[in-house]
């Protein structure tokens, strides 16, 4: 699978999500071969693209957060160099707060997709989706970590 | 319709290929799909424009009751001049009463701001925020 990112996007070598650990995969989470959720090195901070859906059938997503850039009127992000961390608030509930330990690493510590319709949330110690709970996995070289839609099934080794 | 998804804990697992899994579904935030009213900037300067009509008129009258009582006001002060009766005043009064109240409506009656304002309340009322998501056809 292999799925169209914005130019402007450099993924990180090594993104630890929610105590799992991502090498060298492009796109966290794809719905239907489009990004839903994108974290790249951005300088000091993290550069962050985040899609929604932007009408009731869900059908269409577009990117409430643009590379760092707010994009619907919902939405805040807070850029903090300082601290190195990008927050993204969608209508007031903290939906992402990730930092950048290096050039190359990056952590999310906080997600919660729900104010976007998806049933994701984690922090530091673990990843929730619907009922499956997801911590401290390895995934590496593959394109996209999480293909959300379909029925259920799980390539692993 | 999907099985309903046994609840799993994975961890420690190697992934080399991606993981699909079923889409899980939240209900998304109030607001989320709610447009924006596009505000034009004719718009916008339509909505402070006051009526001219009525303000016009405001400014008619309460420059009567003006020009109508000064003049006896000053003769009243004067040494020989002519008392003030009661009804100068009381006409004078009304005069500036009247403009006044005028010029006040001529902010709420504006045509032009109601139009606006009907435009507005009709683009959000067949564009609700929180019952988007519940009237989503089932899948």
């Amino acid at each position: 699978m292999s799925i169209e990112t914005p130019s402007l996007y450099e993924p990180y070598k090594k993104l630890t999500l929610c105590s799992n650990l991502l090498v060298n995969v492009i796109v966290p989470f794809a719905i239907e071969e489009r990004p839903v959720l994108l974290i790249g090195r951005g300088g000091l901070t993290p550069m962050v693209w985040l899609a929604a859906p932007t009408e009731p059938s869900l059908r269409i997503w577009r990117f409430i957060v643009d590379g760092n850039k707010v994009a619907h009127p919902a939405v805040e992000v807070q850029i903090k160099v300082s601290s190195r961390t990008v927050q993204v608030d969608i209508a007031s509930q903290k939906a992402l707060m990730v930092r950048a330990n290096s050039i190359d690493e990056a952590t999310v510590e906080h997600l919660d997709l729900r104010p976007v319709g998806l049933d994701i949330q984690g922090d530091e110690n673990g990843m929730r989706l619907g009922g499956t709970t997801m911590s401290e996995n390895h995934f590496e070289n593959t394109h996209v970590a999480f293909a959300l839609g379909g029925a259920s099934k799980e390539v692993e080794k | 319709m999907a099985e309903p998804q046994q609840n799993k804990d994975i961890s420690g697992k190697n992934f080399y290929r991606t993981v699909e899994v079923e889409k899980p579904e939240a209900e998304p935030a109030v607001g989320l799909f709610q447009p924006w009213y596009p505000l034009s900037e004719a718009d916008f300067l339509r909505l402070q424009k006051s009526s001219s009509i009525f303000a016009g008129l405001g400014g008619a009258v309460s420059t009567f009751g003006v020009s109508f009582i000064l003049p006896k006001i000053a003769s009243n002060l004067s040494e020989n001049g002519t008392p003030l009766q009661g009804q100068d005043l009381l006409i004078a009064a009304i005069a500036l009463i009247v403009g006044i109240a005028f010029i006040v409506c001529s902010f709420t009656l504006s045509r032009e701001r109601r139009g606006v304002r009907k435009k507005i309340r009709k683009h959000f009322q067949s564009n609700p925020a929180e019952t988007a998501y519940l009237r989503r056809p089932p899948q």
